[in-house]
């Protein structure tokens, strides 16, 4: 959590909007938003898969729950937007724990996989249904006004204070103890060794920028734009704080016994690991995260319908994200998720009706070129670079 | 609630369970050889049945559209298995190269044909014929006729040739058909081949009733999903038995409850997956 590097490359992305607005390409700003939204639902999807074992076709019942049950908040109860999205995960992890009843008896592999789907599409089909328009809103959807945080200039503001603390948090700590970083991964063994000088300069160096950049940005600036930065802002910070708890999640002994029941379930039992309770909890958490992530999407799109919430495709891209982005180390998924989401966007715009081939055919070769997936290759890259200069380094010294 | 719509709700539902047979049958089997599922199944599906429609429509031939569709549903099957799956040999890996190649094959099919619904009769299967008590469409008894001529083929090619033994040997149990020195490679291709055919003989086939959509091959792998999972995957009688039923239990509701018809399939389905994890007539789990 404390990992200073990620805070760097956070503070950089949230810095984005306004460097957009400059280029001219400001429709990246909610192009990114989307993705970092999916990002939330992909890690939920790869925590499963990657940790458990557990392959979730109906993934995307946890994400309709979310915005279904963050929409009714807003449109019946007028709960806050925050308090409705803390709400709706804690459903999302219920429904989750009724999703590991229910499939208690065949909790592994394919079968699994398919009492998923078959809970999906019956709630899939159930809501499509003219009859439960009043609930569900049909084809139309329903509208979800904009909730009245993303108007208001607060977002950016109470962001950049929240950094400025967290820089302070950092400073204070590391004066006594050093940086605590984690390394990429307990559970993946690599450690690597640092200079903390440098990464704290630099870390002060660019929160001190981007906050400046995130308050000066949006200033004297149309509505719309707004919105779409503060959403911006909003999914990133969740995001970043989904991606250290999962990070954090994956170096406790749980996600060691998890590794243990995925790769053996037989050994794990004997060993005294209940696998029911523990899959449970994964399933829970997964269920809560992917809950958050869609009742952010309800304020990306404002207009919620079943189509768009319980999709069955919606889980096969869980399974797409996770896989071009590669399961670990766990950053793949987030990568995986941009990607794919940027990729569509313009192809969408550029390509007309053939992006979706093009999509279909990008797959197959991705698949095919980077068999681990994308996060392993550029954390390999970024080895290999630090093991080239600290070589080159030595060479230097032994010369003089 | 007459004897005479049920009868009629009857044959239509054991026809339309003839087609699920057809187009799970082939799912079923590769799922439970290769452990992989394969979503493009229902691509080809609809691939079969848009070349076949477009054969049989130009030269007016039911025969020769039906040899068109399921050689050209083999043909994208062999080359699917043969070069597309042999790119990587994890199983989730060869699941996105078949959500690529149904993206792909559904995409083409709406970039060449649009979205509107074809429909072909051959001129000889319109109008209905009296049986018992009922007036029935005379496509949906033939289609019951040929269905039952293919299942019985098919049901021989597993049971009683080399082959089709060997593969469901190989369903039980892959290491051990290996060390008796079975081509297991070839089997994979035979396997997948096979149901290619019978998915674009299926979409072919369902032409001239409900005609053809880029969707609805998709549509219906919801089905054949359902399908397989209801009757065991890898099981041929379960397949069969499971068939029936779906189909059955679909066309009864869309007689009486329409609004009903998805729902009370995949009820039956997470009933029959809570009370028998490995499905009707499957045997064991993973």
């Amino acid at each position: 959590m404390r990992d200073p590097r990620y805070l760097i490359s956070y503070a950089i992305l949230l810095s984005l909007p306004p460097i957009f607005e400059i280029l001219g390409i400001a429709r990246l700003t909610s192009i990114l938003a989307y993705s970092y939204i999916m990002s939330i639902y992909a890690l939920s999807f790869a925590l499963l898969l990657g940790y458990l074992g557990l392959l979730n076709f109906g993934h995307a019942l946890f994400f309709g729950i979310g915005a279904y049950v963050t929409t009714y908040q807003i449109l019946w109860a007028g709960v806050p937007y925050p308090l409705a999205m803390l709400a709706s995960m804690l459903i999302g992890g219920l429904a989750g724990a009724g999703a590991a009843f229910i499939s208690r008896k065949a909790f592994r592999g394919i079968p699994f996989a398919f009492i998923t789907l078959t809970l999906l599409l019956i709630v899939y089909f159930l809501y499509k249904r003219r009859e439960l328009r009043a609930i569900s809103g049909s084809e139309q959807g329903l509208l979800v006004p904009t909730p009245q945080m993303f108007v208001s200039p607060l977002i950016p503001i109470m962001a950049s204070l929240i950094i400025i603390a967290y820089m302070v948090v950092i400073l204070i700590e590391s004066r006594h103890r050093g940086v605590v970083a984690s390394g990429t991964s307990r559970v993946s063994g690599t450690y690597l060794s640092r200079n903390n000088v440098t990464w704290l300069s630099a870390a002060a160096l660019i929160l001190s920028v981007s906050t400046y950049i995130l308050t000066i940005g949006q200033m004297s600036k149309p509505e719309p734009y707004r919105v779409s930065a503060n959403l911006y802002i909003v999914a990133l910070i969740t995001l970043y704080l989904v991606h250290m708890a999962i990070k954090m999640i994956t170096e406790t002994p749980v996600a060691l016994i998890w590794i243990a029941i995925r790769d053996s379930e037989a050994r794990a039992e004997t060993m005294g690991y209940s696998s029911f309770s523990y899959k449970t909890l994964g399933l829970v958490i997964a269920g809560c995260f992917a809950s958050l992530s869609g009742s952010l999407y309800i304020s990306y799109s404002s207009n919620i319908n079943p189509e768009r919430a319980f999709n069955p495709i919606l889980s096969i891209y869980g399974l797409i994200y996770s896989i071009i982005g590669g399961l670990y180390p766990i950053e793949g998924p987030i990568l995986g998720a941009i990607l794919v989401s940027i990729i569509e966007n313009f192809l969408a715009d550029y390509m007309g009706g053939w992006s979706l081939v093009i999509i279909g055919v990008a797959f197959i070769v991705i698949i095919w070129l980077l068999p681990n997936g994308l996060a392993f290759y550029l954390w390999r890259a970024r080895v290999g670079v630090i093991k080239g200069i600290t070589r080159r380094i030595a060479r230097i010294k032994s010369r003089e | 609630m007459s004897l005479e719509t049920l009868f009629s709700a009857l044959v239509d539902g054991v026809a339309l369970g003839f087609i699920f047979l057809l187009l799970s049958l082939g799912l079923s089997i590769v799922f439970g050889l290769m452990r992989i599922v394969n979503f493009s199944h229902g691509s080809i599906f609809t691939w079969g049945a848009y070349i076949g429609y477009e054969i049989s429509s130009r030269t007016n031939n039911f025969f020769l559209g039906l040899l068109t569709s399921s050689l050209v549903a083999g043909l994208i099957g062999i080359l699917t298995e043969r070069f597309l799956l042999k790119i990587r040999r994890e199983a989730l890996a060869q699941v996105i190269i078949t959500i690529g190649l149904m993206l792909l094959l559904d995409r083409l099919a709406w970039l060449r044909w649009g979205d509107i619904t074809y429909i072909w009769f051959p001129q000889w299967l319109e109008g209905s014929v009296s049986i018992g008590p009922a007036i029935m469409y005379k496509y949906r008894v033939f289609l019951i006729v040929v269905g039952a001529i293919l299942s019985t083929t098919i049901y021989y090619f597993f049971t009683r040739t080399k082959y089709g033994l060997i593969i469901r040997a190989g369903i039980d149990d892959r290491e051990m058909i290996q060390t008796f020195g079975a081509n297991i490679e070839g089997m994979f291709t035979l396997a997948f081949t096979i149901g290619s055919i019978l998915a674009g003989v299926a979409g072919f086939l369902l032409v001239p009733w409900q005609g053809v959509y880029p969707s609805i091959g998709t549509n219906y792998l919801l089905y054949a999903f359902a399908i397989v999972v209801i009757g065991g995957i890898g099981s041929i009688t379960g397949t069969i038995v499971a068939s029936m039923l779906v189909g059955i239990a679909q066309q009864m509701c869309s007689y009486y409850v329409p609004y009903l018809t998805e729902i009370s399939i995949f009820t039956i389905m997470i009933l029959v997956l809570l009370l028998k994890p490995a499905g009707l007539l499957g045997r064991g789990t993973e």
